[in-house]
């Protein structure tokens, strides 16, 4: 049997080759990177948050390594959706793999905006990935995904516009979880990626000031894989549609766990600045794994702890 | 299978470690693809393989290449270049690159090349490429005579190295701009490397000739290939990146008033 076929999913609405996505954010918009052929193993890949408007982003230091961690605050730089579509969208639409365009929650109506042009483009773009939970701007971002009235207001507003599969990415930060999960469900959203970075901070002793001109940060990497583990434990306890883990995931086993806990896919961000090639070596554990234990694909895998 | 322009993550094994001053070191490197794959001002990010703690690679230039090697200079600052300091040979490590644009080639010829302290490392590189075809001038400043160790294992591969200290117990009294001439002729260039301030000081020292002037900048980096937007700096054409606009930029490209 085909690799491509033993780790096949069908995760809200994409149909992916195998369940490792790269996460938004780290991933650069050149034609080379986003060719099938030199990322096997790959399912789908995230692009970098798309706001109406072009944003400059964060001053001052951007990222801080913890241990078995890093805290960014980016704040979203992009060149806004006008540039998307033009320059990035026919570059990334070519090397076929399934791609998600991410799109960063600011106010209700610049953000309808960008969804309204996605969709006039929609035959070109498998799915959007509406983003709630970005910890680095001031105006919108994570704001909308600590509560579910909020949260269900941003995703109604997106179901609205936007036509095509829908995954929304939900905060570590929300009050209650499971129910931010429920009320995006409810509003029709087709996946639930949990989640974004958790939100941390750095002080430089040398200055005695926060590293961050915005003093708090988003915290990503292995630090964070247990705590992303149990969320995605608790949101796939209260939803039935599918969800995404993200968070802290470095090795193969790690998309195990996740997928055993009720994942159908997982991204992976922080791990691409340690190895382009993580989505093959990530896709031949699992496979590896599949076949020794004689299991016909990852329906046998998803949720199995739970059972 | 190459991703762009070859840019890949390879193995390197170290494979010799060497102490210069109690806080400056080089490593050697196996790691062939780098060794014949990169252009001088090129970086590399290396990270101990399999380990997440350090978790993310370092940016280091490629100070020169033999054979199926390549060496980095270091000074000791952090958590990854001490335990760098202890590297035993054999131990292996993952190597990304070759990364960013390299210095290009030179439109004069004459180059002065001007580094502070380690930024010595990429211009090591040019010296290596364009000695034999053009007047390579190289200045390097460093603080104080505790730096003559390391002063003299540069002069060893640049045999008509100026040398500057800050408090004049080594070399020439003064930075290494010191030594440069009051305006560059048009046959002209210089590249330097080196702490932002001196890069700067360099930029307001020559108003008129910023297109002969090429800088290495530095940046804290976490993929080194144009995804993130951790390294931006910014430029007169707003917020660039480091790892793939650059290293290097003409000295006009850059916002110097911006620049702390
Ligand atoms: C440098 C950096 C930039 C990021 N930018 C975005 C972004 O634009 N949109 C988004 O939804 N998430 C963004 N993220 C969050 C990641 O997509 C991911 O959710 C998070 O890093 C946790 O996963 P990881 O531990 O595998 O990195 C970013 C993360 C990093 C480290
Ligand atoms: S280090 Fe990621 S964009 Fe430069």
């Amino acid at each position: 049997m085909r690799s491509d076929n033993l780790l096949r999913v069908s995760c809200g609405g994409v149909e992916l080759d195998s369940p490792i996505v790269v996460a938004s954010g780290v991933w650069p918009f050149e034609k080379d990177f986003w060719q099938r052929d030199s990322f096997p193993g790959l399912g789908g890949i995230c692009t970098k948050a798309v706001t109406l408007n072009r944003r400059e982003g964060n001053p001052g230091t951007r990222i801080w390594e913890t241990p078995a961690g890093l805290l960014n605050s980016i704040g979203l730089q992009n060149r806004g959706v006008e540039h998307f579509l033009e320059r990035d969208l026919p570059v990334i639409s070519e090397g076929g793999i399934p791609f998600i365009v991410n799109v960063a929650m600011e106010n209700h109506d610049e953000t309808s905006e960008v969804l309204r042009r996605l969709e006039d483009m929609r035959n070109m773009i498998p799915a959007v990935e509406l983003n709630i939970s970005c910890p680095n701007v001031s105006d919108g971002g994570m704001a909308w995904g600590r509560f579910a009235e909020t949260s269900a207001q941003a995703v109604s507003m997106a179901r609205k516009k936007w036509k095509g599969p829908l995954w929304v990415k939900l905060t570590p930060q929300a009050e209650d979880i499971a129910q931010v999960a429920r009320a995006v469900e409810e509003e029709g959203a087709d996946a639930l990626v949990v989640g974004n970075t958790w939100l941390g901070m750095a002080i430089d002793i040398d200055t005695a000031r926060p590293v961050f001109e915005r003093a708090f940060a988003g915290l990503s990497g292995p630090g964070i894989f247990p705590l992303a583990l149990r969320m995605v434990w608790e949101v796939c306890s209260a939803v039935t549609i599918p969800v995404i883990g993200c968070g802290g995931v470095t090795s193969y086993r790690d998309c195990l766990a996740m997928l055993m806990a009720g994942a159908t896919a997982v991204e992976v961000g922080t791990v691409m600045f340690l190895d382009l090639q993580s989505g093959k070596s990530f896709s031949s554990g699992l496979e590896e794994y599949l076949l020794a234990r004689g299991l016909d694909g990852m329906k046998d895998i998803i949720g199995k702890a739970r059972q | 299978m190459c991703i762009s322009e070859g840019i890949r993550d390879f193995d390197g094994i170290a494979e010799k470690l060497q102490k210069i001053t109690s806080r400056v070191f080089t490593i050697d490197f196996h790691c062939p693809e780098i060794a014949h794959g990169s252009s001088p001002g090129q970086f590399v990010m290396i990270r101990f393989k399999d380990r997440l703690d350090p978790l993310l690679g370092r940016p280091f230039a490629v100070a020169s290449a033999k054979g199926d090697s390549f060496s980095v200079w270091f000074q000791v600052v952090g958590k990854m270049t001490a335990l760098l300091s202890e590297v035993s040979p054999g131990e292996k490590f993952t190597v990304r690159g070759p990364l960013g644009n390299g210095f290009g080639e030179p439109s004069g010829d004459k180059l002065f090349l001007v580094a502070g302290t380690l930024g010595v490392a990429p211009l090591l590189k040019v010296y290596e490429e364009f000695s034999g075809r053009l007047d390579c001038e190289v200045h390097l400043g460093v603080p104080d005579k505790t730096w003559k160790p390391f002063t003299e294992q540069v002069r060893q591969l640049i045999p008509g190295l100026r040398i500057f200290s800050d408090d004049g117990s080594l070399g020439v009294h003064g930075t290494c701009l010191h030594g440069l001439p009051g305006e560059i002729g048009q046959r002209e260039e210089i590249w330097a490397c080196g702490p932002v301030g001196m890069l700067k000081a360099l930029a307001e020292r020559y108003p008129q000739n910023r297109s002969g002037i090429r800088v290495s900048l530095e940046a804290r980096m976490a993929c080194g290939i144009g995804g993130c937007q951790g390294c931006v700096i910014e430029t007169v054409e707003g917020k660039r990146r480091v790892c793939v606009d650059g290293p290097v930029f003409s000295s006009e490209e850059v916002a110097w008033d911006e620049i702390r």
